[in-house]
This record gives structure tokens, C-alpha cells and sequence, in this order.
């Protein structure tokens, strides 16, 4: 409350002054005083202008520092002196500072710098060519709820065993519900873990766990940047409800041949960058694979030693594998030619094998019962890039993207030996698939006449072919049994838009546009019309108030029925029977930063879910001939606030969120069609996060996370079985001297214990002969070991030591207490 | 058929269990009041028995007696009010001497202090 009526202060302040922010940099003077190298000046200008800089990473390598004194200059003489001092050309464009290698001591002729500021201006939106300085200027974006983050941000954040996590990263942002521990994804602003799109360089993905959570599917060292949006959508992305996380994947090195290796306690990462034609041809490419085998087969083989007496053998294995490939070739004046690959992929296996041991005096006999699962992404993209000229910019994709889960279950029971009498060989397979095969092509132009315009149009068709639920059965002994169902599901999708981004006035930037979806299944069309609007009104220099709509649509769904969101809970695509699922969401905020060091932001938003898909309560004992009469439709709201402030030192960054929020479903067919609140009703959210660079060579960082308990469906009461009716009328019950029927009052009623963790970690770099780096990384995830309950149980069943039945108590069950981690990157 | 891997949850689980951990929680901020159970099962072969009882909050189960004695409860046939069923102490049932006949609605309402409970169902045709 203090917060609000503060930044409700600093805003009538502000505003009282009556002037809006018209002041023109050229005129400003500054005064500097110092010893920089060129990323510290550039920070400095940055932080005293307030302008966007772009650059190439390699013009300021080996850059040495320089010491500067001015005393009230204009900005362009600090940058023609520091342009001699530093070896730079710095080209002013609009509210861009373009930093490039100066090749020859004499200024460029102005003819040939228009042209080649307006490419590297139109390069800087797109962010192919140029990096971009990682922290964007919140204030002087129209786009609210948006994040950018870089590697080193994401590897900042301290995270389980080690591994940098986006998703992780992502969720300490306010608004985004972790979800349960250990198994979630991210629950953005009350949606669900399904409606958040992922685009690894603008193609989706549909699955983003690796062992149902525990580790990211994306590779950090595969990832660029990212930008993160959870409200006020752009027109160009659609597809899902609550978020868009667009990634953009490294490119590979035109000049020189690096990499890293990175090995960790549960997996090893390498990657190498670098060209195979220089200045032509590159490659990026990383592989990631986890190695828990090495430690899990040699404890299971001593396992399964000391039992082989007793004629048991337990099977269990986790593994998976990621790999990033991106192939880009200059077409010279036709552009740039990308070819992606992405493939991530888990296996897990359990089961037992039960034998007849040494020295049993009976028949040889062998039971088999193994389950495997898998699940998994692929996608392979072939993008042309192509600069028509300064003012237009145009881009062309077909992509193929392939989701699958599948489980399989084994059962085999041999007994006597083969070509014996009595010999007898039973077995069954059941196998469970979900999958998804994406066919798409799209094209897109940019028309950027300027810095202060943008608009973009583009469309993109798709072909979905679904198969929500396979079964193959196949039986030795009953042939008659085996089975072989399909449900596959043909859709066409089309999408289109237009987006338009304006400086109106110096005081007024907006994005706005519409997004045309129309998607095709089973005879049936369904078009949804997605209007987005956001826009900046900056009151002055350091306060600005932003507002948006976006209306989003999405054609398949994940659906669970499980507490536990899992990888393999399957995507079901809408039908002829359920409508697309569609949001409605408006935000409104305020952004302060009083000085360059301090960004405070305070978005309120609320969101209407519509045509969203549960399982019905009782679909299990359902007699139902269809996936689709399992499932039921109804709607869902969100609303709330998320608070955030930043400070940004030279050596200390760091943020505090707050997300308030309500999020509640309702269903006609669920909860006696009453509302009821969402599993991640999370009402208050808490979250700080500090990197401190300690010295060149040691950064510390730190997370600590607070959250209201998620909630559960729980029986907290229980009734009798019906009883004293005459038995040759009504069978007697045949556990109803056991327990007692359980009664659930309400869905999601009870709402587990708050949340809290504290991560902590270390970085130490450590240079090595020629240029080279090792990287340590030490951290403890959940640093005070709060073991937070996932979820609760009854039992009944607890004894003391004698043997008597102690009362039937409610018992919470936590996965994670402290872990500690250690990996080592070795930077070539 | 199962549409979800059941058996992925425990492999999931039973893997993470090794450093899993179990604990007692007190709910009882969540103790709701007890609420009415009817039970009645009916057939044209024997009399309208009806059982009420009330819910009870898990920990407490093993103890309490949910028996419900002194509920008024009210039967319809086809919608049309015929009895107030009688409390008979040694079944500990509501009873009535009426048997429903194939093809009837019976409606049973029941009320007591703990609130209202009502069902109704009709009685299917004899099976040959």
C-alpha cells in the first residue's frame, strides 16, 4: 500500500509540472569524469541519454580503458572525442546509438552513412546482425508485462542442480505461478501451464519440461536472448492464452571458432560456434545430454546383485538428450539463409523383473513388467532473410514441428523351459501415444521508414495433424484381444496480421494490430478476430503510463486430470464439439524510474478464459465411446496486480515483485456448476532477486522466492457405506469395514502450505591462457531446506511401535530439501 | 481405457522419492459442519428403508457414530407426498410398509438440524 501511494505521489508530481518529456538529447550537456572502458561508457550513455544502443559484439572486443573528462559537453562532442579514444564510429539515429568499427580515420561521407545507418537500424529491430544492450528501456516501450532477458541473466538466476533454467528464470517473474514443485512449468497471470507459447526462433514447440519440470528443454547456451510477454501481446504472435516467450537462438560465429563445455553433477552441455565459410557460412550447435546413468546403472547393478538370491530385479533409467544446430549462410545482397534444428527427447523407464532365484526348488519361471516413457519435441525450420532494401525487410519459413509422448507397458510371464512339457510364455503390450505433426510456412514484411514507425504484416498457414489418443495392444496368449486404435484429428490453420508500432508524439508510442486466426477441423471453420492495442503516454522524462488489450485464441490443449502436471498428459485438439479456447485480457500501469538506476512498474490486469477444457469429475467410470465425452467446457477469470522494482548499480542488479492475484474456473459440469478457484490461486507472490559482481572475476546471486500454497482437491470428510439391507436385495460392500467413503465438499477446497525457498549461488571466472575461460558455478537450491508439501494425503494406516493403529491424520509429502550443485564451463 | 498414464505418476514419483519426505499437517482450520447423507437403495421386492447419516471429518472417523435418528423424512411417489417414514431403532433405518412398484418415481426428502438432503430415482423394470 505504502508503494502505491508512493509512486501515486511521484505520478501527481510529476504531472503537476505540466510539461510533457519534448526535450531533445542534442541539447542536453553532460558532464563525465573517469576511467571507462567501452562497455561502462556505453552504459553511462545509456543511463544519461536514455537512448537504445546497438553494436556488434566483436567491434568492442580488446578495447582498451580510457580515461574521460567532460565538463558540461554536448552529447556529440563526448561522442566524437570518444569516437577518436576509443577507435569507435558512433552514428546518432533517432533514439538509436549505433556503434560500429571505425575502418578508415576519416568520417564516413553522409551519403554512405544513411544507408548504412539505416541498415544497421533495421538490423537493431529485427536482431539478427547486431546485439542489442541486454536491459531494455522499459519507459520508452509501448509493450507492458514484457521481459527481455540475455544469457548472462539467465544464468544468473541460481537454479536446481546447477543447471541454468529458463523457465526457471521465468518464473520469478511477478504474475507467473511456479506451479508444483519439482513438476511445473509456469501458471502465467492464471492461465494454465498449456497456454503459454514457446517460439524457438518464431516456430513453436509444444513441450517444455525434461523430466516433468525438473530441468528446462532449452538450452542456455543455445539461447541468445529471450523476450517474454504476459499481456498487451503484439499482433504478430498468437496461438496461446496467457504468455509468449520467443527465443532467439544463437548464431554461429562469421569470424573465429569457440565454444563452451559445461559439465554439471546431472548432465554435460557442449556447444561450438564458428565459421565453415568465413564471412559466409556459420554453424551454431549444442548438445545437452544428462548422465545420470553413469551413477544410476552401476547402484542399480549392485542392487539387483544382492537380490538375484531372492529372484527380483528392479529395471529403472531416466535419460535426455537436447540438441540445438543453426546453419546460417549470407546470400550477399539477397540476404541471410537459416537452417534450424531443435530435438529434445526424455526417456524413463521402471519396472521389476521377478525370477525364480538360486536355489529355489521349483520350475524356472520369469515375470516381466516394465513401463517406459517417452516424450518429446522435434522441429527443423529453413528461414530466407531478405533486406529488400532500407526500408523493407522480408522474411519467409517452412517449418515441421513434431511433439510425441508415449508410454508402454510390458507384462511377461514365462514358466518351464522352451521345448519342455508345461512350458507356457504369456506376455502383453500395451502402448499409449499422443502427437502432434506441424506442417507450416510463413512469410512476413517490415516496413521501417523510420525509428518512430514500424509496421509489420505476415501470415502463416499451418497443417495440424493430431492423433490425441493411440492404443496398440497386442497379447501372445489371447490374439483376440489385441487392438489397434487411432483417433486422428486433420487440421488446417491460417493465421494473419497486421502490426502496426508509432511515435505518435514524443510523448505518445503504440503498438497496435490485429490478428486474424482461422482454423479448420472435422468440416467445421472457426475464425477468431484478435484486436491488440498497447500504448505508452510518457508524462515526462521518468513516468510513463501504459495501457493495452489483447484478445488471444488457441486451438489445443493439454488437459490433465492429474494434482501433477505431467509431460505425457495429452494435447487434444478443439472439435466440431468445443469452441477455441479465447482470452480477453486489459492492463493498465505505471512505470517510474527516478534516476537511470531505479525502474519501479505497477501493472493491473484482468483476463477472461473462455471455451477452456477440463476433464469431467466422474470420466473414468464413464462408459463413453470417445476422448471428446470425457472432457467438459467452461470459463475462467484472472485478476490482480504485479508490482516490481529494479535497481540497476554498476555492480549490484537486482529486482523485488509482488503479484497479487485471483484466478477462478467455471464449469457447468464440474463442481455443481458453481465457480471454484484455480489450482494456482496463488493470492500473494513475493520474489527477490540480487546478482552482485563482487570483482571481475566473483559474482554472487541470489533468489528468494514467496508464495501463497497452490491448491488441492481434498476429502476432508468421510461418510459410511450404505449398510443393514437384506443381502439377497443389495450385495454387501467388500471393503466398507476398511474405510469409509470419502466426500469432497468442493474442487481445488483446501490450499497447501505457502511456499518459500531461498536459491544462492556463485560464479567464479577464472582466465586461462589465450583468451580462454573457466567458468565455476556453485549453488544451493533451497539454501534453509523449507521442505514445501506438493501435496496432501489421508491416512489411515499410520501404527505406533506396538502395532496399534495410531488416529487417521492428514499427512503433506515434500520433494526437495537442500541440493547443492557444481558445474564447470570451459569457454574456447 | 484409461486416457492417462497412471503409471507415469508413480515412476515419477518413486524416482524423486529418495529424498521425498512425509509429515503430519493439521487441517482442522478446514473442519466444516457435518452435512445430511441419504442412502436408500429400493426394490419392488422388499419395503422403503432409508439410512441417514451425517459426514464426518476424517481424522474423527474412527470413532464417531454417524447415525442420524432424529430426521424427519418424507417420501413422494410420482411426485405426489404419501408418508413420513418411521425411525425403527433396531435397524436404525427410516422405514416404510410401501413397495415400490417398476416405473415409479420415488422421491425421499429428509431434514434434520444438520440441514436438507433429498433423492430420487426411478425404479427400473424387472429383469427377466
Amino acid at each position: 500500500m505504502k508503494i502505491k501511494k508512493l509512486l501515486l505521489s511521484c505520478l501527481f508530481a510529476f504531472a503537476a509540472e505540466g510539461a510533457l518529456y519534448a526535450q531533445h538529447p542534442d541539447q542536453t550537456v553532460f558532464s563525465i569524469n573517469g576511467t571507462y572502458n567501452i562497455s561502462e561508457f556505453l552504459e553511462l550513455i545509456k543511463e544519461k541519454v536514455g537512448c537504445r544502443i546497438a553494436y556488434k559484439e566483436s567491434d568492442l572486443k580488446n578495447k582498451r580503458e580510457i580515461h574521460l573528462n567532460y565538463t558540461n559537453e554536448p552529447l556529440d562532442v563526448i561522442l566524437k572525442d570518444a569516437s577518436e579514444k576509443y577507435g569507435l564510429q558512433f552514428v546518432r539515429y533517432g533514439n538509436q546509438l549505433i556503434v560500429k568499427k571505425r575502418k578508415q580515420s576519416l568520417p564516413v561521407k553522409k551519403t554512405q552513412s544513411d544507408s548504412v545507418i539505416k541498415d544497421t537500424v533495421r538490423n537493431f529491430y529485427i536482431q539478427e546482425v547486431v546485439k542489442t544492450a541486454p536491459r531494455v528501456d522499459k519507459l520508452r516501450h509501448p509493450q507492458m508485462g514484457m521481459t527481455v532477458m540475455d544469457g548472462n541473466a539467465i544464468r544468473n538466476v541460481p537454479t536446481l542442480l546447477g543447471e541454468p533454467d529458463i523457465i526457471k528464470a521465468l518464473q520469478l517473474q511477478p504474475g507467473v505461478s511456479a506451479g508444483t514443485e519439482g513438476f511445473a512449468g509456469m501458471f502465467v497471470r492464471g492461465g494454465e501451464n498449456d497456454e503459454n507459447l514457446f517460439l524457438i526462433d518464431g516456430c513453436p514447440i509444444y513441450q517444455t519440461n525434461h523430466l516433468g519440470g525438473l530441468f528446462s528443454p532449452f538450452n542456455a547456451d543455445a539461447v541468445s536472448h529471450l523476450t517474454f510477454y504476459k499481456s498487451a501481446f503484439p499482433a504478430r504472435y498468437g496461438g496461446r492464452l496467457s504468455s509468449v516467450t520467443d527465443l532467439s537462438m544463437k548464431s554461429g560465429d562469421y569470424e573465429n571458432w569457440h565454444g563452451n563445455l559445461t559439465v554439471g553433477l546431472t548432465s554435460a552441455n557442449v556447444s561450438f560456434s564458428g565459421p565453415l565459410v568465413k564471412d559466409r557460412t556459420t554453424l551454431f550447435a549444442a548438445l545437452r545430454r544428462s548422465w545420470l546413468e553413469l551413477v544410476s546403472v552401476p547402484a542399480l547393478a549392485i542392487i539387483n546383485a544382492s537380490k538375484k538370491k531372492s529372484g527380483e530385479k528392479v529395471i529403472a533409467g531416466y535419460n535426455f538428450t537436447d540438441f540445438n544446430l543453426k546453419l546460417d549462410h549470407r546470400l550477399e545482397r539477397f540476404g541471410t539463409l537459416s537452417l534450424l534444428g531443435y530435438y529434445g527427447h526424455d526417456r524413463l523407464k521402471m519396472g521389476e523383473h521377478r525370477f525364480s532365484g538360486d536355489g529355489e526348488d521349483t520350475d524356472y519361471y520369469l515375470h516381466k513388467n516394465e513401463n517406459r516413457l517417452g516424450w518429446g519435441n522435434m522441429l527443423t525450420s529453413l528461414k530466407w532473410h531478405f533486406p529488400i532494401n532500407t526500408l523493407f525487410v522480408y522474411d519467409m519459413k517452412a517449418s515441421y514441428t513434431r511433439y510425441q509422448s508415449d508410454f508402454r507397458k510390458t507384462v511377461e510371464t514365462v514358466s518351464g523351459q522352451e521345448g519342455e512339457n508345461g512350458y507356457e510364455n504369456n506376455g502383453s503390450r500395451t502402448e499409449n501415444r499422443n502427437a502432434i505433426h506441424d506442417l507450416s510456412a510463413d512469410a512476413s514484411l517490415a516496413f521501417i521508414p523510420s525509428d518512430r514507425i514500424i509496421i509489420r504484416l505476415g501470415t502463416q498457414y499451418t497443417r495440424h495433424r493430431y492423433a490425441p489418443e493411440e492404443e496398440i495392444r497386442k497379447s501372445t496368449s489371447l490374439p483376440s484381444e489385441n487392438v489397434k486404435s487411432e483417433s486422428r484429428v486433420i487440421a488446417n490453420e491460417w493465421n494473419a496480421y497486421l502490426e502496426g508500432d508509432l511515435e505518435v508524439f514524443r510523448w505518445l508510442r503504440f503498438n497496435a494490430g490485429l490478428h486474424g486466426s482461422f482454423f479448420r477441423v472435422e468440416g467445421k471453420q472457426y475464425q477468431v478476430f484478435e484486436p491488440r492495442i498497447s500504448a505508452d503516454f510518457r508524462l515526462n522524462p521518468m513516468v510513463s503510463l501504459k495501457a493495452g488489450y489483447a484478445r488471444m485464441s488457441q486451438f489445443v490443449q493439454q488437459v490433465s486430470d492429474n494434482y501433477i502436471s505431467l509431460p505425457t498428459d495429452y494435447w487434444l485438439p478443439i472439435t466440431r464439439n468445443f469452441s477455441p479456447l479465447t482470452s480477453d485480457q486489459i492492463s493498465a500501469g505505471i512505470y517510474v524510474s527516478p534516476g537511470k538506476k531505479y525502474t519501479f512498474s505497477v501493472e493491473g490486469y484482468y483476463k477472461k478464459m473462455n471455451n477452456l477444457l477440463e476433464y469431467k469429475d466422474d470420466y473414468k467410470d464413464l462408459q463413453v465411446a470417445t476422448w471428446e465425452d470425457k472432457l467438459t467446457s467452461g470459463s475462467g477469470r484472472a485478476y490482480g496486480a504485479d508490482f516490481q522494482a529494479e535497481a540497476d548499480f554498476r555492480k549490484l542488479h537486482g529486482f523485488i515483485g509482488y503479484g497479487l492475484m485471483w484466478s477462478d474456473r467455471l464449469f457447468a459440469e464440474l463442481n455443481g456448476g458453481k465457480r471454484f478457484p484455480s489450482k494456482y490461486d496463488n493470492r500473494h507472490k513475493v520474489t527477490l532477486s540480487a546478482t552482485w559482481k563482487c570483482s571481475e572475476r566473483v559474482e554472487l546471486n541470489a533468489g528468494w522466492v514467496f508464495m501463497t500454497g497452490n491448491r488441492v482437491t481434498l476429502s476432508l470428510e468421510n461418510y459410511s457405506y450404505p449398510d443393514g439391507y437384506p443381502t439377497d436385495i443389495v450385495p454387501s460392500y467388500p471393503h466398507k469395514d476398511e474405510e469409509m467413503l470419502d466426500y469432497y465438499a468442493g474442487k481445488n477446497n483446501v490450499r497447501l502450505p505457502a511456499y518459500h525457498r531461498l536459491d544462492v549461488g556463485i560464479n567464479i571466472y577464472r582466465p586461462l591462457r589465450r583468451g580462454r575461460t573457466g567458468i565455476w558455478n556453485v549453488s544451493l537450491y533451497n539454501a534453509y531446506s523449507r521442505m514445501n508439501p506438493i501435496m496432501i494425503e489421508k491416512n489411515n494406516q499410520k501404527q505406533s511401535m506396538d502395532g496399534t493403529p495410531l488416529a487417521p491424520r492428514f499427512r503433506q509429502f515434500a520433494l526437495f530439501p537442500i541440493i547443492p550443485s557444481v558445474s564447470y564451463t570451459y569457454k574456447f | 481405457m484409461n486416457i492417462h498414464f497412471k503409471p507415469g505418476i508413480w515412476a515419477v514419483m518413486a524416482g524423486l522419492s529418495l529424498t521425498a519426505c512425509y509429515k503430519d499437517i493439521d487441517l482442522e482450520k478446514y473442519r466444516p459442519e457435518p452435512t445430511l447423507v441419504l442412502n436408500s437403495i429400493l426394490s419392488p421386492d422388499t419395503v422403503v428403508r432409508v439410512q441417514i447419516a451425517r459426514t464426518v471429518f476424517f481424522t474423527d472417523h474412527r470413532e464417531t457414530d454417524t447415525n442420524i435418528a432424529d430426521a424427519e423424512v418424507k417420501m413422494y411417489v410420482n411426485g405426489r407426498y404419501t408418508e413420513t417414514l418411521r425411525y425403527d431403532e433396531t435397524s436404525r433405518m427410516y422405514l416404510s410398509d410401501y413397495h415400490p412398484v417398476s416405473g415409479e418415481l420415488i422421491s425421499i426428502e429428509a431434514e434434520s438440524s444438520l440441514g436438507h438432503v433429498s433423492g430420487q430415482g426411478i425404479i427400473p423394470e424387472v429383469v427377466p
